[in-house]
């Protein structure tokens, strides 16, 4: 099995610089349909999941190696080095900053920006200076609800089985449900991610970047922005006008706007 | 909002893509402890539990808004006293607006609860058995190991009589056969704790045939079964050498085993694209159709009465199915009764 077929890659756009579009926790590619299209004139677009996510290779999962987001960040890695890519616009949503980030830290030549939409560095407040949003007591309701949502009772959660040969039928269902998985895959990427502290991470990143934060969001919330800015060299912090936590799902126009912004002023 | 779903016995809520509440009823009000117009154009947040705001906006919302129709997602909520309120939410889109009915959970949420507990033990139960074998098979195999070197010992000393040589000879062969079993339960183990590691590298079919069509041929002779191999030169697959032959091994052993006397089994390869597709063909008793995707499931034995399934506690194709799939290929089976049986491993093509 290739890199290509285990992280599901798409690739399409009319330009020659990559623009690599990484999902967060929860669904997968699909969450870029309505922001991706925007950039196929430019750039050369690229779409994957996450193993684990959407339709990637879930036999290709391993619990020790995504028990980290380095794990994660190597999928990036193996992605652009399996298409060659180089001077990467990296976007990520929420998790995928910081994957973004881990990734740039390993190979700062490839990437030339990052894009990082609803990022945080920590999800858990540390108290006193650092506000994150969340108590540990929280992250457990979200386990929670995942547990009952992926163990079988929510049909747009199902939990997914492997693609198939001998059952056809249960393939298509996981087709049509982007949001499904594993449920084990599926609680360990959140804890993964709302349990990470990526704060020692940001001092060392050496490639611009973008710091999208929206308005009144829960997960990412204004004091993890400023403190992104103040601790990533090189960043650009930016509010949206858009609420909640994926502008690019419900604010498709401002999130195209402000990377389409970014990207010009940056190339100057 | 008309009278009838103001007064519906579920909840209902909907709210625009901001998260901003538009309308609710009153039994979701009166549920949460809130008064009329008191949620009009509040966040959707203020409703649910912490918890539920993160599954709200990596899992719901994005559902709802690229699918345009959520069901049956547990969501938990919150009053306006703090209380947590377990939801069953159906969602659907009506052009810009988001409209959620909801029916709570009370005794099915403790249930749900109880469910969920249960499949997590039954899981960690799994994965304690798996563990077990692995260990009881490791421990086995010592004092088996003791068994068959005393008795090779004996059988060198050279002051056996006849029978008394018959005697250790049987002790050897039951020995062999028992650390056939037990690696097998121990190979098992392995593979269902997905303790085993490949590496993955160009490997050329020949030559793992021909390691073992070199084990199995005297086993073939005796039984007078015609093997051959065809157009498997040349081709490399990704692959671990060792796993591959382990399967193959397995998939010939198995074979033969259900091949009457007199028989002919062929192994052949075919390229298709990016995938090279390895049939081992038997000319064997044949698998009923029902019976197919049994037979990859551990401890199962299709024809239990058959005498060649005496041999083996079930777990050979089990175990090749999950070695092809730790090398991400697959093992598949097409089968007559009567007629035999072709397992295809299938693989990603390697340049050599």
């Amino acid at each position: 099995m290739t890199i290509l077929e285990r992280n599901n890659v798409h690739v399409s756009g009319r330009g020659k610089q990559p623009m690599l579009f990484a999902h967060g926790f929860g669904c997968d590619q699909n969450m870029w349909r309505f922001v991706a299209p925007a950039f196929e004139a430019d750039y050369k677009i690229v779409l994957f999941d996450y193993v684990g996510a959407g339709k990637s290779d879930l036999r290709a999962y391993d619990p020790r190696r995504y028990g980290d987001l380095r794990g994660y960040a190597q999928d990036v890695l193996d992605v652009c080095e399996a298409l060659d890519l180089r001077d990467v616009i990296f976007v990520g949503h929420s998790v995928s900053g910081m994957i973004g980030v881990l990734a740039a830290l390993q190979q700062p030549e490839r990437f030339a920006r990052l894009v990082m939409v609803g990022p945080s560095p920590r999800y858990i407040n540390d108290p006193p200076e650092y506000v994150g949003g969340f108590n540990r007591t929280d992250i457990e309701g979200l386990l929670d609800m995942m547990d009952k949502n992926y163990m079988g009772w929510a049909s747009a959660l199902a939990p997914a089985i492997m693609k198939n040969p001998e059952h056809p039928e249960f393939s298509r269902e996981l087709e049509e449900s982007f949001c499904s998985t594993d449920p084990r895959i599926a609680r360990q990427f959140a804890e993964v991610t709302f349990l990470s502290d990526n704060r020692g991470d940001l001092a060392g990143l050496r490639v611009p970047s973008l710091i999208m934060q929206c308005s009144d969001d829960v997960i990412a919330p204004f004091e993890v922005g400023n403190y992104l800015r103040d601790s990533l060299p090189g960043s650009t912090l930016r509010i949206m006008k858009a609420t909640g936590h994926c502008p690019h799902v419900s604010h498709p126009e401002e999130t195209i706007r402000v990377i389409k912004e970014y990207l010009q002023t940056a190339a100057v | 909002m008309d009278a009838q779903l103001e007064t519906a016995p579920g909840s209902f809520v909907s709210f625009d893509d901001n998260g901003v509440i538009l309308s609710t009823n009153l039994r979701l009000r009166t549920i949460l402890g809130y008064g009329e117009r008191e949620l009009e154009g509040k966040s959707l947040e203020t409703i649910l539990s912490i918890g539920g705001r993160i599954f709200y906006h990596t899992h719901f919302f994005p559902l709802l808004k690229m699918q345009g129709l959520v069901e049956e997602v547990y969501l938990s909520l919150q009053s306006k006293g703090g209380e947590e309120i377990p939801m069953l939410v159906n969602a659907a889109r009506r052009g810009s607006v988001n409209d959620c009915m909801m029916m709570r959970m009370r005794q099915r949420h403790r249930y749900e609860d109880e469910l969920v507990r249960a499949r997590k033990a039954a899981e960690l139960a799994n994965d304690a058995k798996a563990k077990f074998l692995s260990m009881m098979s490791h421990d086995l195999r010592t004092p088996l190991q003791a068994i068959s070197g005393y008795a090779e010992l004996l059988m060198l000393s050279g002051d056996l009589n006849a029978e008394q040589r018959e005697n250790v000879d049987a002790i050897k062969s039951a020995g062999r056969e028992m650390l056939r079993l037990i690696n097998d339960i121990l190979g098992f183990a392995q593979l269902d704790s997905g303790k085993v590691e490949v590496r993955i590298e160009p490997v050329p079919i020949e030559d793992v045939l021909a390691r073992a069509e070199l084990l199995m041929r005297v086993r073939f002779d005796e039984k007078r079964i015609r093997f051959s191999r065809a157009e498997c030169a040349d081709i490399s697959v990704a692959a671990d050498a060792d796993r591959l032959q382990q399967a193959l091994l397995n998939l010939l052993t198995n074979a033969l085993k259900f091949t009457p006397e007199g028989g002919s089994i062929e192994v052949r390869c075919r390229r298709d694209g990016e995938k090279v597709h390895i049939d081992v063909r038997d000319t064997g008793i044949g698998i009923a159709p029902e019976d197919l995707t049994r037979i990859f499931e551990p401890f199962v034995q299709v024809d239990s009465q058959h005498p060649a399934s005496q041999h083996g506690v079930g777990l050979g194709l089990s175990i090749s199915r999950e070695l092809v799939r730790a090398m991400h290929g697959d093992l598949t089976v097409t089968s007559e009764v009567g007629r035999g049986s072709t397992f295809t491993v299938t693989l990603a093509r390697a340049e050599s």
